[in-house]
């Protein structure tokens, strides 16, 4: 297992020279050296391919919904718009729905499509095709035989459990759902939440209703329609799919004007490649999976633009509050200062990526700002009075005494070996705790599923007890992908949630949550107040220990022109925020 | 020899069965199920959701009655329906296998073309110049990761020359798909394979071909009066090519395992790439069946040896 | 008598290396006329292989050499020729069979394939013609069943039939000299009888000479017409048959003599000569036996004593006697 990994190293220092060789040669160009993300005053120009690469293959499950896999759903995004877009700053704007009204209850919103949104085919894009995909989101065909992942997509809305308890058919029966034309509808949600629209229908891709409803929805994952569909609402349309690849063409009706691009091609390219690929114009993008390490290899190519952006979501430290260790709140924020995040971010991430002292990353419109929250800056000596307060004695031997059990603490420490960087965060971790006097043991990396296990059984009252006397302090590292609403109850953060990891049962907490999706949150100003308060809440109890967000690295040819409202990064969770149809690439 | 290949072929049968208990065992053991591997931990109603499919997916059975199930479905090749692809596994496996296999089929051509008389014409002329350089160069290449010379070799054929396409399993355009586009993209990771396993058979080659030299009965072909090319086409290479069958039935089988991070490194759609994949996303049906054809390869591959054994060694074919 | 059939003058093998000279063979002479059995007898490693692969021009490659010395047959000298030309020569006029007739026959072709091609390569005959005389030549060696044993293979037949194979195989061409390298060393001794008799027969069927290695005077004593005695890649006495046994005059021959078993003594005494055999890679100066013989003067560690005729026909390399 070393021997191999050593080889791989090995590989990727050899990766990593290649690039710059290739960087050294590199291909002539880039007379004007736009910056991915920024303006262009040149004049756009139609046609041209755009070949984009992704480190994982795509599933051939192009429906919407079908495939949980991120780089399935890159794809299909280019064929299926969303109700509404994003924006920068990760905003909702409307999009095939181009207005919206709440009902004076706030239960209920009224949406009015676009007149001019059509399928590729000609028909309109109706009210029914919406019913349409919400019925399908929350049938138990969708969660049982197809095995869906995005039943939540419909969850909120008044009647989705009739209909997954096999009640109902459809929330037009419910009162969930109400046809007022064609192109206007009303949805009725079970109560009165200020997030509810933007975590589930806002991102909802309709699909054609004229075109599946003849097909048994169990039979859809066999269909043809999902491996290649030919019906489609979105910028391009699918003209040919290989195991390898999937080719696109540009959508003439398109509501928002024909692409520029007339040609997107889609392959599966390693991390390792994918440099020289760029470097010799073979890859004209590269999406998720850029090494860190390769950076500035990246940007020195002539031809390419490369940016690091942080990714929208976290890596954290976890560990269980229901451990009498970790109630005293001195004793987790003294891990907070304990920890050098920023040599982490250096050492395992050159320097790229951003440290987090909230669960709300930055690039949010709700990211609550630095000067509110306490910055747990690497500092030892803070770290260790605070430990000192809280009662933790160091022994003769320099290590502290668990005020609890009165003997040396001991913590554990476990991470997923799904990702080699772990290991490197794991042994940091550990040596930083370690020079403030808190024994960890490191356990051997374990499968993503087992640790997921190992964690959630945890919250097993006997086990409880059981890990409470065994005198052992249990943490653990993972990451969270966020979605684009700061939701604090997308991300796990109530109780009982089945993503509360850490057993976090605050009730100021719960009142301070409550606060982001009450009645009064519908005003977006006292949403955003209200998540800053809880942030700031959280930032001061430290439930988890957040490290940071990891760098997001995009690199583009510039050949490739993209609008400066379009910014090129953590693709991850942003669907159609990034306009491709605006794009166009300079001809060769 | 009829009878002799029957007898290894019903030999292989208990080591099948000992292989398909074995797999159930482990995949069975496995951390994570595939019921939780598959469910999004956020979905309400969890519980309820993993007894259904449970349920459905017969998990509740006792452990030995899921065996028998799934023997007797993978007998008739019912072999499941992946959690990840949406596929029936046997629909996934398919074109998987056939890509690993025309793989497999090049890098052995390609190993065995230049491989072999590269070691014999070391072992002609022993001790040359050309003995020294080949033996270096094959000792350098065989102790290169192989992974690391597929990526120099991307970077020479695929990124600076473009001669050959540094991804994929097919390509695109008018061609995709056919032979012909299928051959132009294994050509590469082959290379990538041939050159490695390419070491291995000059020096197996030289090093047998040196020995049989030495041998009494090579001594008895020259005191014959046969010409230096004659005993060396007739009764050198012959019995030299006795330990060579041994490594071209590993080879074979190996080939069904595909060279997992090879075709990673290729994002080459074959058999380890799927495996691979299936792994990381705890795809079991997948799993159970790719372990199960690696054993029945790895079997084959012991058979065609031994039958090759057979073939070049009388003393084996008459015991 | 007529003209010698092979004639050694001065033959010399060396196995030269970076850092040593090993001298194998070192001034051999010896004559071989039409017909005459010629045993070279001498203790393990004196060089009796190397003179006859030295014949065959068959020297282990690369270090083996033959460094100097004619080797004179049918009034051609066989180091001169090409190696081309040798080839016509080796299994057809000259032809040779080793000691361990378990692993001189190769494993993985049938007896009859491997006595056809030397009749395909120097007779020209087609395959089945040259199969025919391949059965032909068994049987005539005593081979049973022939016509089956054409399409077997070595490991399938016993080491007695093996040898004979091998004889067959030698024989096949009708040679002008066999050379056999103790043939039956490896066989139990009534199978050895009849491998014995079967070449004295095929001398006097085919006219052939015998060069006979062996390092059993019993044997010496049986085929003989002439007997080489050789000591550390030396000639030390050369002499019919009949006169060694009745007189032999170098100190080395006589221990050998002393160490043949008698048949009527069950027990088997050896005298055995006391020492060892200086190393071919360092002769001393003077008599290679020296440090061994009981009759050994001052003068004998000094000067390499001539191979000189004592009596007519008589020849010892010893200056005391
Ligand atoms: N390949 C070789 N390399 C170096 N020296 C060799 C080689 N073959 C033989 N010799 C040396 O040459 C000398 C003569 O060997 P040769 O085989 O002729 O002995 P021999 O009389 O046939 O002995 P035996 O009765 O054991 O067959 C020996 O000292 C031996 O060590
Ligand atoms: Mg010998």
């Amino acid at each position: 297992m070393t021997k191999f990994r050593k080889r791989n190293l090995a590989a990727m220092a050899l990766a990593a020279s290649l690039t710059a060789l290739a960087a050294g040669c590199g291909a002539a160009g880039g007379a004007n050296n736009t910056a991915a993300g920024t303006a262009d005053n040149t004049k756009p120009v139609d046609g041209g391919t755009l070949t984009i690469g992704q480190w994982q293959k795509f599933n051939q499950q192009f429906i919407p919904f079908m495939d949980s896999s991120l780089y399935t759903a890159n794809i299909t995004m280019e064929a299926f718009d969303s109700l509404f877009n994003i924006d920068k700053n990760l905003n909702f704007v409307p999009w095939l729905a181009q207005s919206y009204q709440w009902s004076p209850d706030k239960k209920t919103v009224t949406i009015t499509l676009r007149s001019d949104a059509n399928w590729s085919d000609g028909q309109p894009i109706t009210s029914d095709d919406v019913l349409f995909t919400m019925d399908y989101l929350a049938s138990p065909t969708y969660t049982n035989d197809l095995q869906g992942q995005y039943e939540s997509l419909v969850d909120p809305v008044k009647g989705s459990d009739e209909i997954l308890a096999g009640k109902a058919k459809s929330f037009a029966d419910t009162g969930g759902f109400h046809k007022i034309s064609d192109k206007k509808f009303s949805i009725t949600f079970k109560t009165a939440d200020a997030a509810a629209l933007w975590y589930s229908i806002a991102t909802l891709q309709p699909i054609p209703k004229h075109v599946l409803q003849n097909i048994p929805m169990k039979d859809w994952l066999t269909s043809d329609y999902d491996k290649m569909p030919t019906v489609v609402s979105g910028p391009y349309k699918f003209t040919k799919v290989t195991t390898d690849s999937v080719e696109m063409q540009a959508n003439p009706n398109y509501w928002a004007g024909k692409p520029h691009i007339q040609t997107v091609i889609w392959k599966t390219v390693t991390p390792d490649v994918a440099p020289g690929l760029l470097s010799s114009g073979q890859l004209d993008m590269y999406l998720n999976g850029l090494k860190a390490r390769d950076f500035q290899n990246l940007k020195a190519l002539n031809n390419v633009n490369a940016v690091a952006e942080p990714e929208f979501g976290y890596e954290y430290l976890g560990w269980k509050l229901w451990q009498k260790e970790l109630q005293d709140v001195r004793v987790r924020q003294a891990i907070a200062y304990a920890i050098n995040r920023q040599q982490m971010l250096q050492g395992i991430y050159k320097g790229l990526g951003q440290i987090l002292n909230s669960p709300i990353p930055k690039g949010s419109w709700a990211a609550a700002p630095d000067s509110e929250l306490i910055n747990y800056n690497y500092d030892p000596n803070k770290a260790n009075q605070l430990l000192d307060e809280a009662g933790w004695k160091k022994d003769a031997n320099g290590w502290r005494i668990d005020p609890v059990t009165h003997q040396e603490a001991q913590f554990v420490l476990d991470y997923p070996s799904n990702n080699p960087d772990r290991a490197s965060e794991a042994e940091a971790i550990a040596q930083d705790l370690q020079a403030v006097g808190l024994k960890v043991k490191l356990d051997p990396p374990m499968d993503f599923n087992a640790l997921l296990k190992k964690v959630l059984t945890t919250n097993d009252q006997q086990l409880q007890q059981q890990m409470n006397q065994s005198h052992q302090i249990y943490l653990w590292i993972m990451a969270w992908g966020l979605s684009t609403d700061p939701d604090p109850r997308g991300n796990g953060w109530t109780y009982p949630n089945a993503n509360n990891l850490q057993d976090w049962n605050d009730p100021t907490n719960e009142q301070l949550i409550k606060k982001t999706y009450d009645v009064a949150a519908f005003d977006q100003n006292v949403r955003k107040q209200a998540l800053i308060e809880w942030q700031k809440y959280f930032n001061q109890q430290w439930p988890a220990m957040i490290l940071y967000s990891r760098p997001d690295i995009v690199a583009v040819n510039k050949r490739v022109h993209i609008p400066q409202d379009d910014v090129l990064t953590s693709m991850q969770q942003f669907g159609p925020y990034i306009n491709m149809f605006q794009w166009w690439v300079s001809p060769q | 020899m009829g009878t002799y290949i029957v007898r290894r072929l019903l030999g292989m049968i208990p080591m099948l069965f000992a292989i398909t208990v074995f797999t159930f065992l482990m995949m069975h053991a496995a951390p994570g199920n595939a019921i939780d591997a598959m469910i999004n931990p956020s979905i309400r109603d969890i519980e309820q959701l993993k007894e259904h499919l449970r349920e459905i997916n017969g998990l509740n059975d006792p452990l030995w009655l899921q065996y028998v199930h799934w023997l007797e479905h993978f007998v008739v090749g019912n072999w499941g329906f992946s959690f990840n692809f949406h596929e029936p596994v046997i629909d996934l496996i398919g074109p998987a296998l056939a890509n690993t296999l025309l793989l497999a089929v090049v890098a052995e051509v390609l190993t065995l073309l230049f491989g072999i008389p590269i070691g014999l014409y070391q072992a002609r002329h022993p001790y040359s110049k050309f003995d020294y350089t080949a033996s270096t160069i094959s000792f350098v290449l065989y102790s290169v990761p192989y992974y690391i010379l597929a990526l120099l070799l991307i970077y020479v054929f695929a990124i600076n020359l473009q001669i050959f396409p540094a991804q994929g399993a097919t390509g695109t355009g008018p061609l995709a798909g056919t032979f012909i586009d299928h051959l132009y993209h294994a050509l590469l990771p082959a290379l990538s394979i041939a050159i490695a396993n390419m070491a291995v058979y000059t020096r197996y080659t030289r090093g047998a071909m040196l020995e049989v030299i030495r041998k009494d009965f090579t001594r008895t072909a020259y005191a014959k009066g046969l010409s230096e090319g004659r005993v060396f086409t007739k009764h050198v290479f012959r019995n030299a090519m006795i330990p060579l069958v041994t490594q071209f039935g590993f080879d074979i089988g190996s080939f069904a395992g595909g060279a997992i991070i090879l075709e990673g490194l290729f994002q080459y759609q074959g058999m380890g790439y799927l495996t691979i994949t299936s792994v990381n996303n705890r795809d079991y049906t997948v799993i159970m069946a790719t372990t199960v054809l690696f054993a029945v390869c790895v079997l084959l591959g012991n058979l065609i040896a031994d039958i090759l054994y057979a073939v070049v060694d009388p003393r084996i074919r008459y015991n | 008598m007529a003209e010698p059939l092979l004639a050694i003058q001065n033959l010399k093998t060396y196995f030269i290396s970076r850092d040593s000279t090993v001298r194998a063979v070192d001034g051999i002479d010896l004559e071989v006329y039409p017909r005459q059995v010629v045993c070279i007898v001498g203790e393990s490693g004196c060089g009796k292989s190397m003179t006859s692969l030295s014949i065959m021009r068959l020297v282990p490659k690369p270090k083996g050499k033959i460094v100097d010395g004619q080797i004179v047959f049918q009034g051609r000298d066989l180091l001169k020729l090409s190696e081309k030309a040798m080839t016509d020569v080796r299994g057809n006029e000259i032809s040779m069979i080793f000691q361990e007739p378990m692993t001189a026959l190769n494993p993985v072709l049938t007896i009859g394939d491997q006595i056809t091609e030397v009749l395909v390569r120097h007779r020209n005959m087609n395959k089945r013609q040259a199969l025919a005389k391949a059965i032909e030549m068994l049987k005539r060696v005593g081979v049973p069943r022939a016509e089956q044993i054409v399409h077997e293979y070595p490991h399938q037949l016993s080491g007695g039939l093996r040898q004979r194979v091998m004889i067959a195989m030698a024989m096949v061409c009708e040679p002008k000299l066999l050379i056999a390298d103790e043939p039956t060393t490896a066989l139990d001794v009534t199978i050895q009888a009849q491998v014995l008799e079967l070449m004295r027969q095929l001398r006097e069927d085919f006219n052939t000479a015998i060069i006979l290695i062996t390092h059993d005077l019993g044997v010496v004593a049986e085929m003989a017409d002439h007997v080489v005695v050789m000591y550390a890649g030396q000639v030390v006495e050369s002499v019919n048959a009949d006169e060694l046994f009745a007189e032999p005059l170098h100190p080395y021959t006589q221990g050998l003599m002393a160490s043949i078993p008698t048949l009527d003594e069950e027990k088997e005494v050896l005298y055995s000569i006391p020492g060892t055999v200086p190393d071919a890679a360092a002769f001393p100066e003077g008599c290679r036996f020296a440090s061994r013989c009981p009759l050994a003067q001052p003068s004998c560690f000094e000067k390499m004593p001539e191979l000189r005729e004592v009596k007519p026909g008589h020849f010892v390399r010893c200056d005391v006697v």
